[in-house]
């Protein structure tokens, strides 16, 4: 059964269109890619999922009851609230009795139970990407959105965080929606994508057969960065040796 | 119409205006232009002790500086006396809009600049940058000299709010007054409001942006004594004139004390009554305008082109309803212009994003005002506050028109007895009033650090 139908859905702001026609639906579990250049739309696209605007045409129909978790770009921590605060804040259907065991196992499951007493303002960013993602999952969501989350870290942190993620939304089989411009983390999170461009979707389906004939500008410069980065590696390596990923 | 029946000698007091207002103008860009963006781009010792101090001639009622003066040197009067006391209002005025103005510079521009020319291009570029806003905080530091009337008259250069004053004071005609008011207020207006609306997007682009990667400040000790000097004129050397009644006649600690104990309690209630107005008012505007960069600009150039009204123009056409409330909503008046800018600094530094995680959430309207909007205002609402109260405070023509018998505020008791009372008497009240606002400046200044 769907979580989520997305049909025809086209978002203008003024006589200008930010994307026409994007169509797609997500089961449980599922796992979804939105690529596309800045400003391509991708953000707008993702506030209408969450319902936070609305379409100027088309349809976006959630499963009755559908808890939806989101994790923003820049966070949208509340500065003045410690840690478990933000957490417990976004849990306003359960008990205050529960509110805060919910957000502590939430902040533990995310590894900053340590930091349950601590604002926003003296976390390090990543420290402040796990607290999001903990407010993200303490709502116990099916559907996760998550826009640009790790853009803004280096690539050990980002690996890291992404591995987090996926970890925690195998464990509840959660459907995600996750909104990069970097094909790479799209590939590490989600199998897959549509891509944006121009306002419209030049392409969608299997992130790896997407690669292996890329309609779209950004995955064909990706592809092309692929075979270059390949190309150098290959180069560079001793006669003989093998990539320690291959080994 | 009615403005043409004033007779030659007001507008020969609104010339004399004018010419002060422009002399101030100028005096205040000359040294407050380059002292801002010095401060903005250097570390020294004490800077956060002499910023407040050098903010305090803002607080305080100019005829309280012209006071200090006036006791330090007998000989001293005429324009270049006005110009001095408004001076040290202006100065500082221009020298943090100024400041604010070079702490929008990023890092990164000010590396480009220091790689390109060393320290002084980063000091040429960053006056460069400064010169809009402190420019224009420099004309507004001249028309806010217009209405305003204790210095011309302690010195001997009455102005056109002189004369007001004296209308509605001494000869009891509140028409006269009013037409003179709307004279005045006429130059005024005119005089603010281009200047106003101009720099009404620079302020409101300010007041909304994110913060920045701010350049390192070069440490500097010698600007350290650069801005000891400019705090001396426009501050300490008043003060010191306040300190010399005290040092050649007895301390009338009593008379004093009960000076202060009967106005003293009028003078907190009106403070607080005005705070309170000033600070609902400012954030129900600021909130009707945060979605419309139109709403905004014009009420940003509102405040500003209100900051350089008469406030007498207001409490002449109240006098019908003069008593408490009605003296506490017109001082309001005088502090909004400030709490609005600060609302506006509160609420647009605010980003979407905290109330689309509430919505996602699920998080009640309610709850989410309370928890994160409520604080968050809070923090901004604390200094805005305090300088209305502040600014409230050192208003004495409203007081005058508007307040109860008996029930007068302290700087109006200053200014209707410095005539005939003791020198030492008049000097310890204004003193234990600078006392006053510097503690309260102190406090804003720590909130706002806090920020």
């Amino acid at each position: 059964m769907n979580l989520l139908r997305v049909h025809e859905l086209t978002r203008k702001h003024g006589d200008q269109a930010v994307f026409t026609g994007v169509s797609f639906s997500l089961a449980a579990g599922d796992r979804l890619a939105v690529l596309g250049a800045s400003g391509s739309g991708k953000t707008t696209l993702l506030r209408l999922l969450a319902g936070l605007d609305e379409p100027t045409s088309g349809v976006v129909e959630r499963a009755p009851g559908l808890r939806v978790g989101m994790v923003f770009q820049d966070l949208a921590l509340w500065p003045n609230l410690a840690a478990l605060d933000n957490v417990a804040l976004a849990l306003p259907d359960l008990p205050k009795s529960q509110r805060w065991q919910v957000a502590r196992e939430a902040l533990a499951a995310c590894r900053v139970a340590d930091l349950a007493s601590r604002k926003p303002g003296t976390l390090s960013i990543g420290q402040q990407q796990r607290v999001a993602l903990a407010r993200a999952f303490a709502v116990r969501p099916r559907l996760l959105l998550l826009d640009e989350p790790f853009s803004s870290l280096d690539p050990l942190l980002r690996e890291e965080l992404t591995a987090e993620v996926r970890r925690l939304a195998d464990e509840i089989s959660l459907a995600l929606v996750l909104v990069t411009h970097d094909p790479l983390e799209a590939m590490t999170l989600t199998r897959r994508a549509l891509v944006l461009e121009n306002g419209r979707v030049v392409e969608a389906g299997e992130i790896g057969s997407l690669l292996a004939a890329p309609q779209s500008r950004l995955l064909s410069q990706f592809a092309a960065q692929m075979e270059t980065t390949r190309a150098v590696w290959e180069q560079r390596l001793p006669s003989g040796a093998q990539p320690q990923s291959e080994r | 119409m009615t403005v043409i029946e004033l007779d030659s000698t007001f507008w020969l007091a609104l010339g004399r205006s004018v010419l002060v207002a422009f002399f101030v103008a100028g005096v205040s860009l000359a040294i407050g232009w380059p002292l801002g963006v010095r401060i903005g781009l250097t570390a020294f010792p004490l800077r956060h002790l002499l910023l407040a101090l050098l903010a305090l001639p803002l607080l305080l009622p100019s005829f309280l500086i012209a006071i200090g003066l006036s006791m330090l040197w007998r000989g001293l009067g005429g324009a270049p006396a006005v110009v001095w006391v408004f001076a040290s209002l202006g100065v500082p005025l221009v020298s943090f809009a100024a400041l604010a103005a070079t702490l929008t510079l990023t890092r990164g521009q000010a590396d480009a600049a220091r790689l390109a020319g060393g320290e002084w291009h980063v000091f040429r570029q960053a006056m460069r940058a400064a010169f809009p806003l402190a420019g224009l905080a420099a004309a507004l530091a001249g028309v806010l000299t217009l209405a305003d009337p204790g210095p011309g008259q302690i010195f001997g250069w009455p102005g056109a709010a002189g004369e007001l004053l004296t209308s509605f004071a001494a000869h009891y005609d509140r028409a006269l007054a009013t037409r003179q008011a709307l004279a005045l207020a006429v130059v005024a207006a005119l005089l603010a409001w281009p200047l106003a609306w101009k720099l009404a997007p620079e302020v409101a682009s300010g007041l909304f942006s994110r913060d920045v990667n701010r350049p390192s400040p070069r440490r500097h000790a010698a600007m350290g004594a650069w801005l000891f000097i400019t705090v001396s004129f426009v501050l300490l050397l008043p003060l010191a004139g306040l300190f010399k009644p005290l040092l050649a006649h007895a301390w009338p600690v009593a008379r004093a004390w009960n000076e202060v104990r009967r106005t003293g309690g009028d003078t907190l209630l009106y403070a607080a009554l005005a705070a309170s107005f000033a600070v609902t008012l400012a954030f129900v505007l600021a909130w009707s305008a945060v979605g419309s960069p139109a709403r905004r600009r014009w009420l940003v150039a509102a405040a500003l082109a209100l900051l350089a009204l008469p406030p007498a123009l207001p409490a002449l056409w109240l006098i019908p309803w003069s008593g408490r409330w009605t003296l506490g909503t017109a001082l309001a008046l005088r502090g909004l212009p400030l709490a609005i800018l600060l609302a506006l600094r509160a609420v647009g530094s605010m980003p979407p994003s905290w109330a689309d995680a509430a919505r996602v959430h699920r998080v009640p309207r309610a709850t989410f005002f309370a928890r994160v909007v409520l604080p968050w205002c809070a923090r901004w609402a604390a200094p805005a506050a305090a300088l209305a109260a502040l600014l409230a405070t050192s208003e004495v023509g409203t007081v005058l028109l508007l307040h109860p018998p008996g029930h007068g505020s302290l700087p109006l008791a200053v200014f209707t007895i410095m005539a005939n009372a003791p020198e030492a008497l008049v000097a310890m009240l204004c003193l234990l009033y600078v006392a006053l606002a510097l503690a309260l400046a102190l406090a804003a200044q720590r909130a706002v650090h806090h920020l």
